[in-house]
């Protein structure tokens, strides 16, 4: 049965929804339609790039690659990247020809980074950063990398800052291995003490004291404090100290007034009245110190205007004497460490004569035209005081230096550990952007450390000082700063030995051993010539021969008895009494002295902390051959032997009673048959010698009727013998720490 | 036929140099002192020094090398002189020796070729010690003691440079000098003060000569197989360093 159907009712009703109905199904389809030729069959950027990458191939007669899209998944690092659907040709080689379009080359560093990252496991965005998934571009326009997206999170780094992306997984390495940009921004966040008001996520230890505030009344004038704060590199070039009022203005008119009379105010008051102008005999016994006993291992005067990097550990010298008074000077040579217990400055364990004539030609060392230095100061004004007191706390200047009444409280500039993650909205170019080829956020980082204040909205107040920062030094920081990242890894794990390393080369840097020791030597064979790379140990430019330098702790590990070795690191002990240079007390901590026994250890591939001893071809049987070697040798020409002796020869090799509890058998042995092989340089001679350089084990002796005229016997019972005679010598008199 | 005559000419002018492609030039002088040399600095026997070696040395004469020895007609010993800029091959290496004797080093100044085998010996009834350093970058080429009287010890020459030999064994007097070239263009002034350098192919070259106190002195030279190349130097008496 059909029902009547009433004018105006259902019927009609669908008829007049009919049309809409029908036109949105129409265009719900066609959309759908277009959508799947747009993400299926029609426009793909990546299309015509593999099609042009089968044409570079086809130029050279290789197959053709399929066409489709590529993506790497990596769950742990969290990747999902579509990179390589155009950079099809990063791990291939051949493609490095400026011919290929530079989207299809091989990746330019290929050889050195794609065989341990490779592509397959690592994918590209863990260290370029952007949006893996990504392939298109904005409003169809060409594929731009983020660069005119402002929605990309993290957009594609710029070169430089590549090196950022490393330290996510290589975080427990002390250097990251083909990262030179970064390792030096860590080591400038850490020598610069930026850690003192900032935290960061790879620097954990804590930022090395500035100098105390307490004693400025002894040390230096008012008018020098004034001066100092004003502008610190004018008065001392390579100073950590940054410029807290960079640009003229008020504040810097009288804030550093303030701060002066506040830090005069809490200072002891000078316990040496003024002392007599140094005599020139003072002058020049204290140059002659300087220059013997080390100082220029960390130091340099205005003699030498550049050195090599480890001289510039602590602070330039020349102009001192217009910065320092002397009896300061002294008082500080004396004892470092009883003034700052933080001090990087190590005892050189000096007589009271010897500091007075050190710190006498110190204070000489003024600018020309300058006088040395008054330590004159006015009298407190209370309003002042107070005012200085209120700028210390508002700029921080607890956080690094000790000032009397004042507690440091933490760190006062915000945490930086995900300053790599700053989202673009915050960051705001205060009072104009910079000419800039990075990223918003590089260029941004940049423009901060170069002009802390330019950045500067009105109404917000800044307290970031300017550092003294080269281009290249404030770029190595940005490198740094921008690492900083919460951001999956998958942590390297380094071995044994390498940790051991790293962890002894930290110590190493923290007391600069490499301004006065060879730290290091690595030979490479490239075809004929061996190629030899030293570290450190520079300081023997100022000794006419090597056998004057300190000696070299490359081959520590090997050298030495781990037991003599701490002892000797804890409480140093004269051994060379013919070097002027003097090892300094350290005060060095248990956990340190380990770090560098296990670094030694490891550097020489020994074990630690014992090992055995390949056991000697030579006993008491012996004791005649022995006696008669050391006699035809006549090893004590150079060497004393024993405490009893006249010690007189001694001014030329250490005593050989010392040998039997400080080096290792296997070290003597090698050492009396080849001592420039360990020791290039030394005054050692060699007594044996190879009758054909091309076999190691031909060694010679000149003594063929002893012990069968085997000169590896030979050695033995030399050895057996020196250990012979350090057990029997009584108590020596180097015993005493000079 | 401007042409022909042309290629003649060329022809005529190039016979000689395709002749001349193996034969070699001399290049020699003589080296003469200006100024009167200091005296002989005076003996002075380290305080330290063994007995038994003080007892040998001071006996014998001229214990310590003069910075300067000279004829009557101021023609100067000593000199090394030498080509820079010459290829040629190294030629077979040469037997030389640096021996120990009366507490002196014998010679005073000489010139090897890498390759070459330096002797070392000791004539002297006492430990003498042997420890050449190349002057400027002060690395050792070796160190080594000779405590027996006769012994000898022979030492290939790997790395040229200036070596500045010392005895470590307390004889802090003893000095010599030996000049490492990595080419045999190079000669020894003598007693009469003359040098010559032969197979010199022909060419433009630098002419060196250096002397212990006076210095380096340089000039351009040029070498044809004809004519000898004479290029005499003259030094002046400098403080002795």
């Amino acid at each position: 049965m059909v029902q009547p159907v009433k004018p105006g009712g259902r019927a009609a009703e669908s008829t007049s929804y009919r049309a809409p109905f029908l036109l949105l199904c129409a265009l719900l389809f066609l959309s759908t339609l277009w959508a799947l030729w747009d993400e299926g069959w029609g426009r793909r950027p990546w299309k015509a790039t593999q099609a042009r990458f089968n044409e570079v191939l086809a130029q050279r007669g290789l197959p053709p690659v399929d066409e489709g899209l590529r993506q790497v998944t990596i769950p742990a690092l969290d990747v999902a990247d579509r990179c390589q659907s155009c950079h099809l040709g990063v791990d291939r080689p051949g493609l490095e020809s400026d011919e290929v379009p530079r989207v299809l080359r091989t990746h330019p560093r290929r050889d050195e980074l794609l065989g341990r990252h490779p592509v397959e496991r690592v994918g590209c965005t863990p260290c370029h950063a952007g949006q893996g998934l990504q392939t298109k571009g904005v409003g169809g326009a060409a594929f731009a990398h983020g660069r005119d997206d402002p929605y990309w999170e993290q957009p594609l780094r710029s070169r430089p800052f590549i090196e950022s992306s490393c330290v996510a997984c290589h975080a427990s390495e002390r250097e990251v291995p083909g990262a030179p940009l970064f390792n030096r921004g860590r080591a400038l966040f850490e020598d610069r003490r930026c850690s003192a008001c900032h935290s960061s996520r790879y620097v954990t230890t804590p930022a090395p004291a500035a100098p105390p505030l307490d004693r400025l009344r002894e040390k230096t004038s008012e008018a020098f404090v004034v001066a100092w704060l004003r502008d610190p590199v004018k008065l001392r070039a390579g100073t950590r100290m940054p410029a807290f009022w960079p640009e003229a203005g008020a504040r810097r008119e009288q804030e550093p007034v303030a701060i002066a009379a506040f830090l005069g105010s809490v200072s002891e008051a000078a316990s040496a009245p003024g002392s007599a102008p140094p005599t020139r005999e003072e002058v020049e016994a204290g140059k002659a110190l300087f220059d013997a006993v080390g100082c220029r291992g960390c130091h340099q005067l205005a003699d030498e205007a550049a050195g090599p990097p480890e001289a510039g550990f602590g602070p330039r010298l020349d102009g001192i004497g217009a910065r320092a008074t002397r009896a300061w000077l002294q008082a500080w040579l004396k004892n470092p460490r009883a003034q700052f217990a933080d001090a990087r400055m190590p005892d050189l364990r000096l007589s009271d004569d010897e500091a007075a004539a050190l710190a006498a030609f110190l204070a000489s060392q003024v600018p020309a035209g300058e006088q040395p230095l008054e330590p004159r100061w006015s009298t407190p004004d209370a309003a002042l005081v107070s005012q200085g007191r209120q700028a210390v706390l508002r700029y921080g200047c607890q956080a690094c230096h000790r000032i009397p009444g004042l507690t440091p409280a933490g760190r006062p500039g915000p945490d930086l550990d995900d300053f790599g993650d700053l989202p673009p909205e915050r960051v705001e170019w205060g009072e104009g952007r910079p000419a800039c080829d990075f990223t918003e956020r590089e260029c941004w980082t940049l423009a901060k450390l170069r002009h802390p204040q330019a950045l500067r909205r009105p109404g917000l107040d800044l307290v970031m000082p300017r550092f003294d920062l080269s281009d290249d030094e404030a770029l190595a920081l940005s490198v740094f700063l921008l690492s900083n990242r919460a951001q999956p890894a998958v942590p390297r794990q380094v071995s044994e030995a390498s940790a051991a390393i790293a962890a002894g080369e930290q110590v190493m840097a923290r007391h600069n051993c490499a301004g006065c020791h060879e730290v290091a030597r690595e030979e490479r064979r490239v075809g004929d010539e061996v190629q030899t790379t030293v570290r450190g140990g520079q300081i023997r430019r100022f000794y006419d021969d090597d056998a004057l330098a300190p000696p070299p702790l490359s081959r520590a590990g090997q050298k030495f008895q781990l037991r003599w070795l701490f002892d000797f690191l804890h409480q140093p002990r004269r051994v060379r009494p013919w070097l002027s240079v003097r090892m300094p007390t350290f005060a060095l901590e248990d956990r340190e002295v380990e770090a560098l026994l296990r670094s030694f250890a490891a550097r020489s591939g020994q074990p630690f902390p014992f090992e055995r001893e390949a056991p000697l071809l030579a006993g008491p049987g012996e004791r005649a051959d022995a006696t008669f070697l050391l006699e035809k040798m006549q090893c004590a020409r150079c060497h004393a032997v024993g405490a009893g002796r006249d010690v007189k020869p001694a001014e030329r090799a250490p005593d050989l009673t010392l040998a039997a509890g400080r080096l290792k058998p296997g070290w003597m042995r090698a050492w009396l048959l080849d001592p420039q092989a360990l020791q290039p340089g030394t005054r050692m001679p060699a007594y044996f010698f190879l009758t054909d350089d091309d076999d190691p084990t031909s060694w010679s002796t000149p003594y063929p009727n002893v012990l069968g005229g085997n000169a590896t016997r030979q050695v033995d019972a030399l050895v057996w013998l020196t250990t012979e005679l350090g057990r029997q010598a009584p108590a020596h008199p180097e015993g005493a720490p000079r | 036929m401007t042409a022909t005559r042309f290629l003649a000419v060329l022809l005529l002018l190039a016979s000689p140099l395709a002749l001349a492609e193996d034969a070699v030039g001399v290049v020699r002088g003589t080296v003469t002192l200006k100024g009167t040399p200091p005296k002989a600095p005076e003996v002075k026997l380290p305080a330290d020094l063994a007995e038994k070696d003080r007892a040998f040395c001071t006996a014998k004469p001229s214990l310590v090398p003069p910075f300067y020895v000279t004829d009557k007609a101021a023609h100067l010993k000593d000199v090394v002189v030498w080509l820079t800029g010459v290829k040629g091959a190294a030629g077979p290496a040469t037997p030389r020796s640096l021996v120990n004797a009366d507490c002196r080093f014998e010679p005073h100044v000489q010139a090897v070729t890498v390759g070459d085998e330096l002797k070392v010996v000791n004539r002297d009834p006492l430990l003498h010690n042997t420890h050449p350093v190349y002057l400027g970058d002060q690395s050792t080429m070796f160190n080594i003691a000779l405590p027996e009287q006769g012994q000898e010890v022979k030492k290939k020459v790997k790395k040229p440079g200036v070596l500045k030999v010392q005895c470590d064994a307390g004889h802090v007097w003893m000095r010599a000098f030996v000049h490492v070239f990595d080419h045999r263009f190079h000669a020894v002034t003598g007693a009469d003060g003359a040098f010559a350098i032969a197979d010199v192919p022909p060419g433009k070259y630098t002419l060196n000569a250096w002397h212990e106190a006076a210095g380096t002195q340089t000039r351009e030279v040029e070498v044809t197989a004809t004519t000898p190349s004479q290029s005499d130097f003259s030094f002046e008496v400098k403080p002795v360093p």
